[in-house]
């Protein structure tokens, strides 16, 4: 287990494969549709942003692929394996909008922790000091999270996701509860890690913007349940900088996504105007 | 720096001046109004009853800090031993609730005789005692501490496939640990009552019995001393316990109230 993440070997499978996914839960004595239908494909090393307006479902996707909670129907594959085989063989790293550190630990041992659980004991703190430079806190290793603003603990939160050299990194609205100018300073800093650090990543945010940046294609999921209705290729070219934000690619693509997204105000009238599954 | 200084110098002389003030107040009232030893002895009058037999308060104080601590340490590790069943099992959660909640509101003075016939006039019915009284805080602040995880660390450990076991020991144990000093906090008084409490009805030695005697005896000065003495254990107990926390809990918003 511990050999495969330490070398990802560039494997033909996909990262993710969702066919026909759907996931009902029951609220009281009804039972409530999450996800109806649903094809998705990362493909192996690529950065795939999932959006959707809030309560489409985005979470559930996510939670289904860290084999954190099982599909009503469908067949998901995740790194070759079935659903709950990547998170076993330990290969999946996950930052959410509330990263949720362990508050009486330091930043270091927050980071540390996935490897003292994964098993990587092996020259494990200078992997944790490497970690923490790449994604700028080495000078806040021995802080605390309860001292850290929201940007900072992001930032350890990516660390510590990554440690392990997971092969695939989910992120659930990773940087949802930061200030603007927070924000776009993580959007770099994490595309930057990514360049060095070379995961698969699956992104959901609400953010248009960001997916269009972030991504190599950006997943577009609409409606209650919610399903995929458009998938555009994001075919700026890498590593993506701020000037890109002007030029008239990005934003011709910005638009693009933003017309598919339906407005969420009537839902039986966006579900009518739902095209077919293009993935 | 200096004003550092200075200001813990009046945060700890502050309270010591209070006291002073209302033990002088205490003992003026009492002379000038002439009240009868026997109804409220001067300050100085308890403190000389102290300091006349001091071996017989220290003897006490000893016996009833031992069954007090004896029962509260029963209690906790029983408590959080059950806390950790019950916490993992809403079943047994259920199960195990009522007859918990009957130990709770049965009076511990009730349930004390049948002790002293089963166990004697020694340390163990005090023990048990105290134990029945602390029981009770330290089970429910323990089960509600055992599940008060953080859902998205808990998601995030889940995800690297940590073992129920690491979760348990990584994660569980240190989110209960706010709840578990919330319940010393309430416990460590308790204790001491139900140490005192099993003196009285036993009669066995400490603190207990000196009030039994004072009592007797219309010792007046020596029954206040003996309230003093339990006050005072009751402050370094209760202090103690908020040091550790304070300590422990440095990560923790509530640590830095007393």
């Amino acid at each position: 287990m511990i050999s495969t993440s330490q070398h990802p070997n560039l494997s033909t499978h996909p990262a993710v494969e969702v066919r026909g996914l759907s996931h009902r839960y029951p609220v009281g004595n009804k039972t409530v549709a999450a996800l109806q239908g649903v094809n998705l494909t990362v493909n192996d090393g690529e950065f795939v942003a999932v959006v959707g307006p809030s309560g489409c479902g985005k979470t559930t996707l996510l939670s289904i692929i860290a084999g954190l909670l099982p599909p009503t129907d469908g067949q998901v594959s995740v790194l070759g394996g079935d659903t709950g085989s990547a998170r076993r063989s330990q290969e999946l790293g996950l930052v959410t909008q509330d990263p949720g550190l362990l508050p009486w630990l330091d930043v270091a041992s927050n980071v540390r922790l996935t490897l003292d659980i994964t098993g990587h004991v092996d020259a494990a703190d200078e992997r944790v000091n490497e970690l923490l430079e790449r994604v700028g806190i080495s000078h806040f290793a021995r802080y605390y999270p309860g001292q850290l603003s929201g940007g900072m603990r992001q930032r350890v939160a990516l660390a510590r996701a990554l440690v392990h050299h997971p092969r695939l990194l989910l992120m659930d609205e990773p940087f949802g509860a930061l200030d603007e100018i927070s924000r776009e300073e993580m959007r770099f800093e994490l595309l930057k890690v990514w360049e060095q650090e070379r995961t698969s990543v699956v992104f959901v945010t609400h953010s248009i913007r960001e997916a269009v940046l972030l991504a190599d294609r950006v997943v577009v999921i609409n409606g209650q349940p919610g399903r995929v209705t458009d998938v555009v290729e994001i075919d700026l070219e890498r590593p993506r900088s701020e000037s890109m934000e002007e030029g008239p690619r990005y934003q011709s693509l910005l638009a693009d996504v933003k017309g598919l997204l339906v407005s969420g105000n009537d839902p039986s009238d966006s579900l009518s105007a739902v095209p077919e599954d293009r993935t | 720096m200096n004003r550092q200084i200075r200001r813990k110098v009046i945060i700890i002389l502050t309270p010591v001046l209070a006291s002073a003030l209302l033990l002088a107040v205490w003992e003026t009232w009492v002379r000038v109004k002439d009240v009868k030893e026997y109804l409220l002895p001067t300050p100085s009058a308890v403190l000389t009853a102290l300091i006349d037999d001091p071996g017989r308060y220290a003897e006490g104080a000893r016996l009833s800090l031992q069954a007090a601590l004896g029962g509260l340490l029963l209690a906790s590790l029983g408590a959080f031993i059950l806390a950790v069943a019950m916490a993992h099992s809403r079943a047994l959660e259920r199960a195990l609730y009522p007859p918990a909640l009957a130990l709770k509101v049965t009076p511990v003075v009730a349930v004390a005789p049948l002790f002293t016939i089963w166990f004697g006039f020694g340390l163990a019915p005090k023990v048990l005692i105290a134990a029945m009284i602390t029981f009770f805080p330290m089970l429910v602040n323990s089960v509600v501490g055992l599940r008060s995880i953080d859902p998205r660390a808990h998601d995030f450990m889940r995800t690297i496939n940590a073992s129920p076991w690491q979760i348990f020991w990584r994660l569980r144990v240190p989110s209960s640990l706010p709840y578990v000093f919330a319940g010393l906090r309430i416990s460590v008084p308790l204790s001491l009552i139900g140490a005192v409490v099993a003196e009285f009805l036993s009669g066995s030695a400490g603190m207990g019995q000196i009030i039994l005697i004072a009592n007797g005896d219309f010792d007046t000065p020596a029954l206040f001393g003996a309230i003093f003495v339990l006050a005072a254990l009751g402050i370094v107990l209760t202090s103690s316990v908020a040091l550790v926390e304070r300590r422990v809990l440095f990560w923790h918003h509530s640590s830095v109230s007393l």
